[in-house]
């Protein structure tokens, strides 16, 4: 078999690498062309980031602690502290669906920003990066937070078309 | 095989709720619970569905399209979901219908539309059993709801407390499994796993079902990196010996079983390592009912160590 090197592919191959280190051997294999694509599964944990901050935000504005939030919502407090603390946890379905009747927010657009189901609807998950973008957990909601917040609950409970 | 997924209390208890509440509608029966009586207090249809034959399936989908305009929209979704996944059984919401596959075997139909029934029970499974959802569910949350409705199938069929009362009544052996199996009606591979389950709160027990163990006896189709079919723990087991894999433990099980062709293929002593290092003795007994190999591993107590001092 002959393998064609073109100039077109040699040119397209060097702007992909850009300024990256050029290596042999085992770093070679882990080469820039693999990290284009990110997995499914990396698209799948992505949205989390937002779920996590949602549940603290939510909280937040109904001036609860995590404590009688999971009490209120009928919800495990641990596994509550590990959405809150940790943006890869994936929550239980049960837990999800608890927080968004706790919330009055779709059941099934929370699930995808949860991350359990895959994002059919971009514009969710487009608008909950926003959301997580514009929200910083610190003491108390600042005018942006509350605006970031009810800006994605809208969004959120919006009807399918 | 990947080991049995463990609920978390909550969720375990919100499902305990919904099939209790079940079971005092049915008036507490005696088992063996009949799941023609369930259907009738859910008000749930039952069908069968062949894959020469999707007649049943086609129906329902002609029934949801004057419902749901998903399905509307994409009146093959059932049966591409049902041919992705191999299913072999459904439940539609919509209809409160279950889909059986009829090409299984009769003793089988039972788990399956109690599994069905689980999912019917469970409220935040709604939004994930019809519509986009049924082929777009993540991994790790779809791995969840099938151990929830399994879960529920478990407590529905062995009668929640009634089963709990007669198997921590009876001493841990398949000799006891046997027994249950009877009375309970369902298959002895399910009663092995809900025993291992109920019982194996606080006692480390560990079940197996796998193809024959001993050597001579192995399917051509045997794959040793993968011996179980299922791996069965229950929650203390989990707890306290999390470290051992499927292949060591069918390893030491071939170690003593004979190669008959059925009933008993043995019973030994084995010692094993807990996450700590520590050593534990357990009995273990396998069962091979012509079609499974069941085995059952109940904790004794710790082994003692001897320690030789110098004198």
């Amino acid at each position: 078999m002959k393998i064609d090197v073109t100039r077109e592919w040699c040119l397209r191959m060097a702007q992909l690498e850009a300024d990256s280190d050029i290596g042999v051997g085992r770093y070679a294999l882990n080469s820039i062309f693999d990290s284009e694509t990110p997995s499914p599964m990396e698209n799948l944990e992505e949205p989390t980031i937002a779920f996590s901050r949602f549940v603290r935000l939510m909280r937040r504005n109904h001036g609860l602690t995590v404590e009688k939030l999971a009490e209120d919502a009928d919800v495990d407090i641990a596994e509550l502290v590990e959405i809150e603390d940790d943006t890869r946890y994936k929550p239980q379905p049960r837990t999800v669906y608890q927080l968004a009747n706790y919330f009055q927010v779709p059941r099934g657009k929370l699930l995808q920003v949860a991350g359990l189901t895959v994002p059919k609807d971009s514009r969710i998950i487009e608008e909950a990066f926003r959301f997580a973008a514009r929200s910083e957990p610190v003491a108390a909601l600042s005018p942006e937070e509350r605006a970031a917040l009810e800006t994605f609950v809208a969004v959120l409970s919006e009807q399918k078309p | 095989m990947a080991k049995n997924l463990l609920l978390t209390a909550k969720t375990a208890q919100d499902i305990n709720n919904r099939i209790d509440r079940v079971l005092r509608g049915l008036g507490n029966p005696e088992p063996p619970l009949r799941l023609e009586d369930v259907r009738e207090l859910l008000k749930l249809d039952r069908a069968f569905y062949k894959a020469d034959d999707p007649s049943v399936i086609q129906e329902t989908i002609s029934r949801i399209r004057i419902a749901t305009i998903q399905v509307y929209q994409r009146p093959t979704l059932l049966i591409e979901a049902i041919q992705k996944f191999s299913l072999k059984a459904l439940y539609i919401p919509d209809r409160k219908r279950i889909l059986l596959d009829a090409s299984l075997p009769e003793k089988k139909h039972r788990w399956n539309e109690a599994h069905e029934i689980g999912h019917s029970l469970i409220p935040w499974h709604d939004e994930m059993m019809l519509g986009d959802n049924i082929i777009t569910l993540s991994h790790n949350c779809h791995e969840h709801i099938e151990a929830e409705a399994n879960y529920a199938a478990g407590q529905l069929l062995f009668l929640r407390d009634r089963f709990l009362m007669e198997a921590c009544s009876v001493e841990p052996t398949i000799n006891s499994i046997n027994r249950l199996h009877n009375i309970f009606g369902n298959t002895i591979s399910t009663t092995l796993y809900r025993f291992i389950e109920t019982v194996g709160v606080e006692l480390p027990i560990v079940g197996l079902i796998t193809d024959h163990p001993h050597i001579m006896r192995r399917p051509e189709t045997f794959d040793y990196d993968k011996p179980c079919r299922h791996f069965i723990q229950s929650p203390a087991f989990a707890k306290r010996f999390s470290k051992l894999s499927e292949t060591e433990l069918f390893d030491s099980v071939s170690g003593y079983c004979g190669s008959q062709r059925g009933g008993s293929l043995g019973k030994a002593e084995l010692i094993l390592d807990d996450d700590n290092g520590s050593q534990h003795r357990f009995i273990f007994e396998t069962f091979f009912n012509t079609y499974d190999a069941l085995t059952l591993g109940v904790y004794c107590h710790p082994e003692s160590r001897i320690i030789a001092i110098a004198g």
